[in-house]
C-alpha cells in the first residue's frame, strides 16, 4: 500500500470534527482521520497490539465528546496543539527526506508530542507510547497479512467442525507459529453468543504445548472482557487459574475477535468444562464438586467475602429482561407535542399504557451499542455496572453513516415511534411455547393434574422490580453456567470467561447456575412437554419446601446438583433463611432464558414455570404478612418472607 | 502567601494545548494568609475565561492552593465540573462540592478538559 500524505488525513479529519460538532481541527481529528483509513499504518500498529480502530476511535470520541450543534466560527480553525504537532511532522518528514509530511510523520509527531487527548486515550488502554513510537518508525507499509500456514483439525469427538472464515482467520493469528492447532472441544458461551474452544497447539517435532480456552465474540465485547479483566479480575483470582495473558486479536476487516485464557496447573492435561464431565460424574457428584471444590477455591476471594447490599430490584435484574421499548426513529420536528418523555428516574408506572404506534421521547439516556450493520443503537440508562445497563431502549432506522452515536455518549434527546414493548417481546416468547394455558389468566397450572397453580410471570415480573431487596454484594463471575465452569488436573476447579465479572449481588451466580443446570442436566432427563416441565417443577416445590426428594428417581437424581447449589446459595443469603432475594435472581434468570433461541423448547417451557413458581414463593411470603399490594416497607424481602427454603 | 506559580493547560477544545500561567506575584487569583484562590468561567473577570464552551457558567468553578495542595471547587455550576480518576480514565466523577486535584489530573468545566502543571 502506498504511503498516506498528509493532504489524504486532513479532509478525513476535517469531517470527523463536524461529525463531532466541534468545528476545528485538533490532534483527535487527526489521530481518528489517520485510524479511519483502512490499511493505514495507525490502523495496523493498534490493530497489532490487540486493539481495532473502531475500539480505540469510540474511546477518544467518548472522552472528548460531542460540541454543540451551532458554529462558532466561519472559518475551520487549528488548535495550538495542532499546529505543535504539524511543526514536529514537518521536522521528521524532513529527516526522512520526505517532501512533505506523511501518515508515519504525523503519527510519530503525535506520539512525541505525548499530552493531546489521543495519547492519553491510548495510556488508559495500557498501551506503551514508546513501544507504539518504534512501531511506528519501523513498521514496513508494504507489509500484507497473507494467509498463516497453521492447520486446523478437530478431534475426532468434535462433531461440529464448521468454522467461519473470521473465526479461521483469528484462530491462525493467535496460534502463529504452530504448524497445526487441534479443537479438542467447542463450548457455547451463555447469553453474548460468542463461541469457546478448547485448543491445544502443536509443534513440528509432534509435541503439544498446554491446551487454551479461545473465546470468539463481538470484538466490543471481546476487547471489553480483556479491559475488563486487567482492572477487575485480574488480581482477584486464585493462585491457579485460567488467565488471560495475551493480547486480544482483533483483526480490522472482521466484526470478531478473540482472546486466549491459558492455564496455569503446573500438569499437562487438558481441562474439560462441566457439561463434558456430567455424564461421566452424574448430577450428585457435580453438585457436591460445586460445592467442596468451586466454591471454597473461588469463594474466599469471592462470594464469602459479601458485605450488606439493599438495592431496588430493577438495579440487579432489569438488564436480564428485553428492552423497555424498541422504537423506530423520528426526527424531533415530526413528533406530535403530546409524545410521552421518558427520563431518568423511570417510573416504569406511568408507561405501562403505551403500545405500539404511540410517539416517545427519550432523554439523557447513555448509548449502550451501536450496531452500523443493522442500524439499531441501543440506550440504557448507563454503560458500565448492571444498574447502568437497566432500562435498555432500541432504536431502529437511525442513518448512523451520516451520525456519528458512539459507545458511553449522553444523549440529550432522542425520539420515535414505538414498535414493541418489553410486555410485547416477553408474551411473543410465550406464545412460541405454544402453552396449552391461557396466557391471560393470573395463575397458571403447575402439576401434571392441573390442581396446583402459580402465578404468571408475565403479570408479577413488573411488580417484582421496584422490590427493595437486602443481600450482600461481592465479586461476582457473572455468567455462571456449567460451560465456564472447568475442571482441570486433580480435579481442580477453573473459570474461565470474565466478560461479566463485577461487584454484583452475591447470590446471582448461583441462581444462573441453577437455571444452566436445570436446563441442560435435568430437563433432558424430564422430556421436553408441558407436563415434563411440571414434573420438574412439582420436586422444585419440594425443594422450596425444605422436603426430601426420592432416591431412586432419575429425575429426582438430577435434581441433586440443584440440591446443592441451594447449599452454596444459603451461605451467600443476606440473612439466613431469608430466601426471597434467590427467588428474584431466579425469576429474573428464567425470564431471561424463555427466549433464548439456543435452548431446547422443553427447557424455555421449564424456564416460564421457574419463573412463575419463584413468583408464586414471592408472593405467597409476602401476602402472608403485607397482603397482595406490599407497601414499600413491606416490599423489603427480608421482612416479606416467612417460611420455605432451598436448604436440605 | 510566597511566591505561587501554576499552569492550567487546555486539554480540549478549539484553545487545545494553550498553557495560561498564574502567579501571586503577578496578581493573580485573590491571595490570603494561607491560601490561593483562581477562578474559571465566560465571566470577564474570571482568572481562566474560557469563552468558546458555551456549557461553561459565568462563575463556574474555583481552584484553591491551601498548604501545597490544590482543590477544585464547582461554584453551582449548571453544566458542572468532573475530574478523572486514576482507576477509571473513562468515567468522569462530578465534583460536588470540592475535591483535591494533583498536577496532571484531568479536570472537565462544562466540556472543555482542562490539567495543572
Amino acid at each position: 500500500m502506498p504511503s498516506i500524505l498528509l493532504k489524504d488525513i486532513l479532509p478525513i479529519a476535517r469531517q470527523e470534527s463536524y461529525r463531532m460538532q466541534h468545528y476545528f481541527i485538533g490532534a483527535e481529528h487527526l489521530f481518528i482521520a489517520m485510524l479511519e483509513m483502512k490499511g493505514s499504518l495507525t490502523a495496523r500498529i493498534l490493530e497489532e497490539n490487540g486493539f481495532t480502530p473502531e475500539y480505540v476511535i469510540n474511546a477518544i470520541r467518548l472522552k472528548i465528546g460531542k460540541g454543540v450543534r451551532q458554529q462558532q466560527w466561519s472559518s475551520t480553525p487549528n488548535t495550538p496543539r495542532y499546529q505543535k504537532i504539524m511543526k514536529y511532522a514537518e521536522k521528521i518528514a524532513l529527516e526522512h527526506r520526505h517532501a512533505e509530511p506523511e501518515e508515519r510523520d504525523l503519527l510519530l509527531a503525535i506520539l512525541i508530542e505525548q499530552d493531546s487527548m489521543p495519547v492519553r486515550v491510548l495510556k488508559a488502554l495500557k498501551l506503551d507510547i514508546e513501544t507504539l513510537a518504534v512501531s511506528a518508525q519501523n513498521h514496513s507499509v508494504t507489509e500484507e497479512i497473507i494467509d498463516l500456514p497453521v492447520k486446523i483439525v478437530f478431534h475426532p469427538d468434535v462433531t461440529d467442525t464448521s468454522l467461519n472464515k473470521s473465526f479461521t482467520m483469528i484462530l491462525k493469528r493467535m496460534f502463529h507459529g504452530y504448524p497445526h492447532i487441534r479443537i479438542e472441544q467447542r463450548l457455547s458461551g451463555g447469553y453474548s453468543g460468542a463461541q469457546l474452544f478448547v485448543v491445544t497447539p502443536y509443534q513440528m517435532d509432534g509435541t503439544h504445548h498446554a491446551a487454551a480456552v479461545v473465546k470468539i465474540g463481538q470484538t466490543d465485547d471481546i476487547l471489553d472482557e480483556a479491559q475488563r479483566y486487567d482492572s477487575h479480575v485480574k488480581n482477584t483470582l486464585p493462585p491457579l487459574t485460567a488467565r488471560l495473558e495475551d493480547k486480544p486479536i482483533a483483526p480490522d476487516n472482521s466484526h470478531y475477535a478473540g482472546i486466549k485464557y491459558t492455564f496455569i496447573t503446573g500438569h499437562d492435561e487438558t481441562p474439560r468444562d462441566l457439561r463434558a464431565v456430567i455424564r461421566e460424574w452424574g448430577a450428585s457428584a457435580i453438585g457436591e464438586w460445586l460445592r467442596n471444590e468451586l466454591y471454597p477455591t473461588f469463594g474466599k476471594i469471592w462470594w464469602m467475602q459479601g458485605r450488606a447490599f439493599r438495592f431496588e430490584t430493577w438495579r440487579e435484574y432489569d438488564w436480564l429482561l428485553p428492552p423497555l421499548f424498541t422504537i423506530d426513529f423520528v426526527e424531533p420536528k415530526q413528533m406530535p407535542v403530546d409524545s410521552f418523555t421518558l427520563r431518568f428516574p423511570v417510573r416504569r408506572a406511568r408507561f405501562l399504557t403505551l403500545q405500539h404506534g404511540d410517539y416517545l421521547t427519550i432523554e439523557n439516556f447513555i448509548v449502550h451499542k451501536v450496531d452500523r450493520d443493522q442500524n439499531i443503537m441501543t440506550l440504557a440508562i448507563g454503560n458500565t455496572s448492571a444498574a447502568e445497563k437497566a432500562y435498555r431502549i432500541k432504536v431502529r432506522g437511525i442513518d448512523l453513516s451520516k451520525n456519528v452515536y458512539y459507545r458511553g455518549e449522553v444523549l440529550e434527546t432522542i425520539s420515535g415511534r414505538i414498535w414493541e414493548t418489553r410486555s410485547d417481546q416477553l408474551i411473543m416468547a410465550a406464545r412460541d411455547l405454544r402453552p396449552d394455558f391461557d396466557l391471560d389468566e393470573d395463575l397458571i397450572p403447575a402439576t401434571s393434574d392441573k390442581m396446583r397453580k402459580i402465578v404468571n410471570p408475565l403479570k408479577h415480573y413488573d411488580t417484582l422490580l421496584d422490590w427493595q431487596v437486602n443481600g450482600l454484594i461481592s465479586k461476582t463471575h457473572g455468567d455462571l453456567h456449567l460451560g465456564n465452569i472447568m475442571v482441570g488436573p486433580g480435579n481442580s476447579p477453573f473459570l474461565i470467561d470474565f466478560a461479566h465479572t463485577r461487584d454484583g449481588h452475591t447470590i446471582f451466580d448461583w441462581a444462573c447456575l441453577e437455571i444452566s443446570v436445570l436446563n441442560e442436566v435435568v430437563m433432558p432427563v424430564a422430556g421436553s412437554d408441558w407436563n415434563a416441565a411440571r414434573k420438574v417443577i412439582e420436586y422444585l416445590m419440594q425443594i422450596n419446601a425444605g422436603l426430601p426428594l426420592e432416591v431412586n428417581n432419575p429425575l429426582a437424581k438430577a435434581l441433586q446438583a440443584i440440591i446443592e447449589i441451594r447449599q452454596i446459595a444459603q451461605e451467600c443469603l443476606g440473612q439466613k433463611g431469608h430466601w426471597a432475594e434467590y427467588y428474584i435472581a431466579l425469576t429474573m434468570c428464567a425470564l431471561r432464558a424463555i427466549s433464548w433461541d439456543n435452548l431446547a423448547l422443553g427447557s424455555r417451557r421449564l424456564m416460564f414455570l421457574v419463573a412463575g413458581l419463584s413468583s408464586h414463593e414471592l408472593r405467597k411470603s409476602s401476602n402472608s404478612i403485607a397482603g397482595e399490594t406490599p407497601s414499600p416497607e413491606d416490599t423489603d424481602v427480608n421482612t416479606a418472607i416467612s417460611s420455605g427454603s432451598g436448604s436440605q | 502567601m510566597i511566591d505561587i506559580k501554576v499552569g492550567i493547560v487546555i486539554m480540549s477544545g478549539v484553545e487545545d494545548g494553550t498553557t495560561i500561567k498564574c502567579s501571586t506575584t503577578k496578581g493573580d487569583g485573590t491571595v490570603s494568609a494561607n491560601s490561593w484562590t483562581l477562578t474559571i468561567g465566560r465571566a470577564e473577570d474570571c482568572d481562566l475565561r474560557l469563552q468558546t464552551d458555551t456549557y461553561i457558567s459565568r462563575l463556574h468553578a474555583k481552584l484553591h492552593y491551601v498548604n501545597g495542595q490544590w482543590w477544585l471547587e464547582d461554584c453551582e455550576s449548571r453544566n458542572g465540573t468532573f475530574i478523572t480518576m486514576t482507576n477509571d480514565f473513562f468515567k468522569d466523577t462530578r465534583v460536588r462540592r470540592m475535591i483535591p486535584l494533583e498536577l496532571g489530573q484531568l479536570f472537565r468545566i462544562g466540556r472543555t478538559w482542562l490539567r495543572l502543571e
